[in-house]
């Protein structure tokens, strides 16, 4: 097969942005928690976004899911130009985001949670719980998540992994393009952390465009393709993570070029 | 899935939880009806007196569940009660309104309140006890205002009778209605989505809205369905009497609240329901019954029910917090 001409499809599929930032900026008061991100994420990739605390990283998930409006800057949804104004345009889109500790309501259900603002209904005023049930064992079975006694139970009684395998469930259910994960295995212990992460890789593998924001480096090495660097909100820097080493990622992170001086740069 | 089923579900293990205060209500009306054998058990002590009269009771600690299911307060629910019956009496007895409009005009101003107060705690972020406690008593002092501080009497006996005198197998329809209310409550808060969402909305906030619900939209929804369940209490009422006076409404404020908590440790632990409710009024209405029977004084009543409060949010907080659940109605 000729290299150059048959596989043009399946390169161009694969380097193709299906998520995309330009000049992301936002202004919280006198804080600039964001100016002029530039940020990307491809089909079948995990794309980490790392940075310390402050650096931007919530600010700008929460800006592609829509729980903030950005002051600058345009979103690329497969290539076209998006503007995302609530959590409901992110979702249409297929952009669905798993918060750290706001994934999912304590006392009900793993049903409940996962259809949470999307219920089946049978009719307008009835909800379908059989149908919603089987669709949540069906979701949680092909992500191969098999740890949950029942997905009647209250998400209280979770581990901390099946929680998040659960919260992952959710995002995916909907034929979500991407999927932006916070601190997906913040506070698990090692055998945990090790499915959280082999979760995500399979999120990748299905062609799903996944985000991770995390601070353990050593979990980012071991399941993101991509790396993206944020400091005092600005994007100082992006490496594959075959072509770098975690002592790299840490200096940026610490000290990384900026485009401008924190507190001179112009007014957006 | 039945409603038994339901209720039931999904741990058959916590019945006894589930069924004791049904259970208690049951010794409460043993213990009485063997102590005072000739008044209590009567149909008309109890089917009529406690029954139907306690229908108000019922309704308005059923206008409460709605808020506390998304996780607000409505303290203003006795007031409104209060307004809406006097304006059924006035529009009817001063004015002559045919007594069908009456009930609508009181109806709609409930829910004019309702919105009022959802706009004051979504709109300007009030916190909801603080906004209700507020309204409350402006609502109070319009009472005395629009009713010259009297007591109106001659309510159209189409009202009564269709409220108190009518009676289904014995029982007065006040208590029919009542029922049917808490039918058509429990199947929206169970089986559809509407009270899948406002469930979130009091559990967890942050996360319906970071899910995308308009958990404003339905905040502002629980309060204003909570200020027409509470003036359909005051036409009740207006009904159950035949009068409306400007303050004895008020009386039901903290009994409506003790049910409505003490409901919610009954039937489906650890949630505002219903059925639960309904109950827990029964209960409360029938242990004060029994003890002024016994000729205890009335100052007991205040105990029965401030304790009943007490008690009863301290349980629920129980009930919920095995469920690891944090109780912050306000947050």
């Amino acid at each position: 097969m000729p290299v150059n001409t048959g596989d043009e499809t399946v390169s161009k599929q694969e380097n193709s942005n299906i998520l995309e930032l330009k000049g992301a900026s936002k202004r919280f008061g006198a804080v600039q928690a964001l100016w002029n991100v530039d940020f990307a994420v491809r089909t079948g990739e995990v794309m980490a976004l790392v940075g310390d605390n402050g650096a931007g990283k919530s600010t700008l998930i929460k800006g592609v899911a829509g729980i903030y409006s950005l002051d600058a800057g345009e979103v690329f949804f497969e290539g076209e130009k998006v503007s995302i104004n609530g959590p409901r345009d992110a979702a249409e889109l297929g952009i669905e985001v798993v918060y750290q500790d706001l994934a999912l309501a304590d006392n009900l259900d793993v049903v409940a949670n996962m259809f949470l603002g999307r219920e089946r209904v049978r009719t307008p005023f009835r909800l379908d719980e059989a149908s919603m049930e089987r669709a949540a064992n069906e979701t949680l079975a092909s992500l191969s998540v098999t740890s949950l006694r029942s997905v009647r139970q209250n998400v209280a009684g979770l581990s901390g992994g099946q929680r998040q395998a659960v919260a992952v469930a959710k995002a995916v259910m909907w034929n979500s393009r991407v999927v932006i994960l916070d601190e997906p295995t913040a506070a698990l212990g090692v055998a945990q952390t090790r499915q959280v992460l082999d979760l995500v890789r399979r999120l990748a593998e299905q062609g799903l465009g996944v985000v991770v924001i995390s601070h353990n480096l050593h979990d980012i090495f071991e399941v993101a393709d991509r790396i993206t660097v944020l400091r005092l909100g600005q994007r100082v820097a992006e490496y594959k993570v075959a072509e770098t080493t975690q002592q790299e990622i840490v200096r940026a992170i610490t000290a990384g070029d900026l485009q401008t001086v924190p507190g001179l740069e112009v007014e957006v | 899935m039945s409603v038994l089923a339901r209720i039931a579900s999904p741990d058959v293990r916590d019945w006894g939880e589930r069924l004791a205060l049904p259970f208690a209500w049951l010794v409460t009306i043993v213990v009485f009806g063997f102590l005072r054998p000739d008044t209590f058990l009567t149909s008309d002590n109890f089917f009529i007196n406690i029954l139907g009269t306690q229908a108000v009771q019922v309704a308005l600690a059923l206008a409460l569940v709605i808020p506390l299911v998304a996780g607000e307060y409505d303290i203003s629910v006795a007031a409104n009660l209060t307004l809406a019956s006097m304006i059924v009496a006035l529009l009817n007895v001063d004015h002559g309104v045919n007594i069908f409009l009456a009930i609508l005009v009181a109806l709609a101003a409930g829910a004019v309140i309702g919105i009022i107060n959802g706009g004051l705690i979504v709109g300007l972020g009030i916190n909801s006890f603080i906004t209700t406690l507020g309204t409350s008593s402006i609502i109070a002092g319009v009472v005395l205002w629009i009713s010259e501080s009297r007591t109106v009497g001659g309510i159209s006996s189409g009202l009564v009778d269709n409220v108190i005198i009518g009676k289904l197998f014995g029982i007065p329809y006040s208590f029919w209605y009542v029922l049917a209310l808490s039918v058509a409550m429990f199947y929206v808060l169970e089986y559809t989505p509407l009270g899948r969402r406002l469930l979130f909305c009091g559990r967890g906030q942050s996360v319906a809205r970071l899910s995308g619900l308009s958990v404003g939209r339905l905040r502002w929804g629980a309060m204003v369905a909570s200020g027409v369940i509470a003036a359909a209490a005051g036409v009740l009422y207006a009904g159950t009497t035949g009068s409306a006076d400007p303050a004895s409404g008020l009386n039901f404020l903290l009994p409506a609240f003790s049910a409505a908590f003490l409901g919610a440790t009954a039937l489906q632990p650890g949630r505002f329901n219903p059925f639960g409710t309904i109950v827990a009024v029964y209960f409360l209405a029938t242990g004060i019954t029994g003890l002024q029977q016994l000729g205890v004084d009335t100052y007991v009543q205040q105990l029965f029910y401030g304790g009943a409060l007490v008690l009863a949010v301290a349980l629920s907080q129980l009930a919920r917090k095995r469920q690891a659940l944090d109780f912050n109605p306000t947050d």
